[in-house]
């Protein structure tokens, strides 16, 4: 009847999985993409950020998110209808009649490495710095 | 499973099963209306994990399934899309499945609160391998560190709360003939 409420195995599962979660977390830190960024922190404007927007699979557009100018509307195709709005160094989901909507409540995206996905329409928007190695392959 | 082929259908257990249902399908819905905390959209507690738990405790792996699979049913029906039931019904399995070989195979290391953690994970992780399936692209595997965090916390939430649970209902013995 007795339950024992901790075991030895729960402790050195939560290690296991705080040390994986831990060294993912340095991994990612220690790939260029974030390294660069963050010396970049005080001049921001000096890397060139691109917006990637997928849409089953398809590249539907590629937005040059420093160079832009004025605000951009984009609506996407699909089962539900979803607009995308790009403004200067951001982009966000701005509506969508999807049913949970998570794709707006994700917000703004701005920094290399962000994402914002909609898996009702498998929209998707990406940011990654110009140069990078995923953007060849994407376009390609 | 087998009580729906053969002649005499066990009632008791047929009521105690959807009984198990109702309180996954309630703690689904309410967990929906939440508000997200913080990190990133879509994260939920996983309250029902815990009746996955208790259903594996006191019955077998098809009855606990069939739980699942009744929960995630109803609960795209009230709150989410049809995709969203791929995930739930992915995430949901593969908790079960990981839990229930837990229990069978390595009850002496692990207390509930151990397993649901690990149930907790192993649907964290079913969740983003069908979103890289789906979106066919791997970057949402980013999402899986803040996933896994969350992970463990409710892991150790859920647990606490199915062991209070599985004491109470031991206590009552009602289900200990079946």
């Amino acid at each position: 009847m007795n339950i024992p409420m901790l075991k030895k195995g729960d402790i050195i599962l939560v290690l296991i999985l705080v040390f994986g979660i831990l060294l993912a977390v340095i991994s990612r830190n220690d790939s260029d993409e974030s390294r660069i960024s963050w010396n970049n922190a005080n001049d921001p404007g000096r890397e060139e950020v691109l917006a990637i927007i997928k849409q089953d699979d398809r590249l539907i557009r590629t937005v040059n998110l420093s160079k832009l100018k004025k605000r951009e509307v984009i609506r996407l195709p699909g089962q539900f209808n979803e607009f995308i709005v790009a403004d200067q160094k951001k982009i966000c989901f701005m509506s969508a009649d999807c049913p949970d909507r998570l794709c707006v409540k994700a917000g703004w995206i701005s920094k290399p490495g962000q994402l914002a996905v909609c898996l009702h329409n498998r929209a998707m928007i990406k940011i990654v710095k110009k140069g990078d190695k995923e953007l060849e392959g994407i376009t390609k | 499973m087998k009580m729906f082929f053969r002649g005499n259908t066990d009632y008791k257990k047929i009521i105690f099963l959807s009984l198990l249902a109702v309180q996954a399908i309630v703690l689904a819905l309410v967990e929906a209306q939440l508000p997200f905390p913080g990190g990133i959209p879509g994260i939920k507690p996983g309250l029902a994990n815990m009746i996955t738990v208790v259903g594996l405790i006191f019955f077998s792996l098809c009855d606990t399934a069939l739980i699942v699979l009744v929960r995630c049913i109803t609960a795209t029906l009230f709150v989410s899309g049809p995709i969203l039931f791929i995930f739930s019904a992915a995430g949901g399995m593969l908790g079960a499945v990981v839990m229930w070989l837990l229990l069978k195979y390595a009850q002496r290391f692990f207390s509930l609160i151990g397993i649901s953690i690990a149930g907790a994970v192993a649907h964290n992780a079913a969740q983003i391998l069908v979103a890289c399936f789906i979106m066919s692209d791997l970057s949402v595997m980013s999402y899986l560190p803040v996933l896994l965090t969350w992970g463990i916390f409710m892991g150790v939430f859920t647990g606490v709360c199915s062991t209070f649970m599985v004491k109470i209902l031991k206590k009552l013995n009602f289900i200990a003939n079946i």
